[in-house]
């Protein structure tokens, strides 16, 4: 096809679009809804009996700003990426990485404390399949709504937005599986909490645009994966 | 110089804006405009290469894909940039995948000789005998490749196939094209 029938063709489809929000405003947009969905995860699952108590402990409090700034930064840098033209700074890509890196060493340091304390029973822990279940059921809603949203885009660093997309929600996941799960043990928290919130975008992120094109084909509209494999 | 200036933006700021309102007119003139800008920055970074057009499409339909994307309250050019940069990148890099591929297939095709228009009338009785031994899906990708002449990524679109698929189906097929054709007196010469 040439290029002048191509254009014709082009304009011959074109019909009145929606410019999307700012990414900045999207994020917001998707916070809301997702804080929406995990609330209404909690109540589902059901509190914690020890929830006052426990958030009285500096450690809890710390997972659940970790996990909250991690989910942000998570979809505010997926919302970036699938939008042509934002300024994709280092920042963009760190801080979501960081704030999960970050609940990930704290759990370690909690383990590690825990196992000079008790060498043994730092290292016993139950199954915690319950724990998984949650964290990946609380996940889905926030998960299909962001990806609904990142999809509307342009995303050329497939693989990336992909596993942020994931990230966020897995870690609003684990928020919801911490205010529910009575188990404080470093161990259980690291196996049962964390291990599925950070496997499940790196999943994602290797499939990333078998992901998305899913999504797109979900979402009934554009026709053709975009390539974007510039990752 | 066909880049864009800060007037050019301007102006191809509000034919974007009157698009996404569907003006048409505004739109046939903004694309137009834009496969301009892309095929000179093909051109400008890689020289004269024939395929500067075929970016310039790619771009031109990420363009319309993508139009709901650009956000008014930002500047157009990075925008535009932005998908321009990456598509000529994914055509960099699929351009390097099939490189291999595409020495072997021009290596391997018979087709070459087709140019000569006394070479395929005498070996095009063969010629069509050889495509009936391939399979069905190889016969319909190289018929579609060398005798339409489309292109790989045409062939994909229309039998629903990836690039990649296309490209394996394709060598499969030349090379029992040319198996047979040697299993008959052709040699490299004729062939090539």
């Amino acid at each position: 096809m040439t290029t002048d029938r191509l254009i014709d063709s082009l304009v011959h489809d074109l019909t009145p679009v929606t410019p999307v929000p700012l990414p900045s405003v999207r994020a917001f947009q998707w916070a809301g809804r997702a804080a929406i969905a995990g609330a209404l995860a909690v109540t589902v699952f059901g509190v914690r009996d020890d929830l006052m108590t426990a958030l009285a402990a500096t450690a809890l409090r710390a997972h659940l700003a970790l996990l909250i700034v991690a989910s942000l930064a998570s979809a505010a840098a997926a919302l970036v990426l699938a939008t042509p033209g934002e300024r994709i700074g280092l920042s963009v890509r760190i801080a979501p990485v960081a704030a999960a890196a970050a609940w990930l060493a704290w759990l370690s340091a909690e383990l590690v404390a825990a196992a000079a304390a008790d060498p043994l029973g730092a290292w016993t822990t139950s199954a915690g399949w319950a724990c998984v279940l949650k964290t990946l059921a609380a996940s889905a809603v926030p998960a299909g709504i962001l990806a609904h949203m990142v999809a509307r885009g342009e995303p050329f660093f497939v693989r990336s937005t992909m596993a942020l997309t994931t990230l966020a929600a897995t870690a609003l996941g684990a928020l919801v599986t911490e205010l529910t799960c009575p188990i404080d043990q470093p161990l259980h928290l690291l196996l049962w909490h964390a291990a599925p919130a950070v496997a499940a975008p790196i999943a994602v992120g290797l499939t990333g645009a078998s992901v998305l094109k899913f999504v797109r084909g979900w979402r009934g509209g554009r026709a053709g994966p975009r390539t974007g494999a510039s990752d | 110089m066909r880049g864009m200036t800060p007037e050019r933006e301007h102006e191809f700021a509000l034919l974007m804006a009157a698009s996404q309102r569907g003006d048409r007119p505004a739109y046939d003139a903004l694309l137009h405009g834009l496969r301009v800008v892309a095929t000179s920055f093909v051109r400008r970074r890689l020289g004269s290469v024939d395929w500067a057009e075929d970016v310039a499409q790619d771009v031109l339909v990420s363009i319309h894909r993508a139009r709901h994307t650009w956000n008014p309250e930002r500047p157009f050019a990075p925008w535009f940039y932005a998908i321009l940069r990456n598509r000529l990148i994914d055509a960099l890099r699929a351009r390097q995948r099939a490189a291999s591929v595409d020495e072997v297939l021009e290596a391997e095709t018979p087709f070459v000789w087709l140019a000569s228009p006394e070479a395929a009338a005498i070996a095009g009785t063969d010629l069509a005998q050889a495509l009936r031994q391939l399979t069905p899906a190889q016969r319909v990708v190289v018929e579609r490749l060398k005798l339409d002449e489309l292109s790989v990524r045409q062939v994909a679109s229309e039998l629903r196939l990836s690039e990649a698929n296309v490209k394996v189906i394709a060598h499969r097929g030349y090379a029992a094209i040319r198996r047979w054709l040697e299993g008959r007196g052709y040699d490299d010469r004729s062939l090539d």
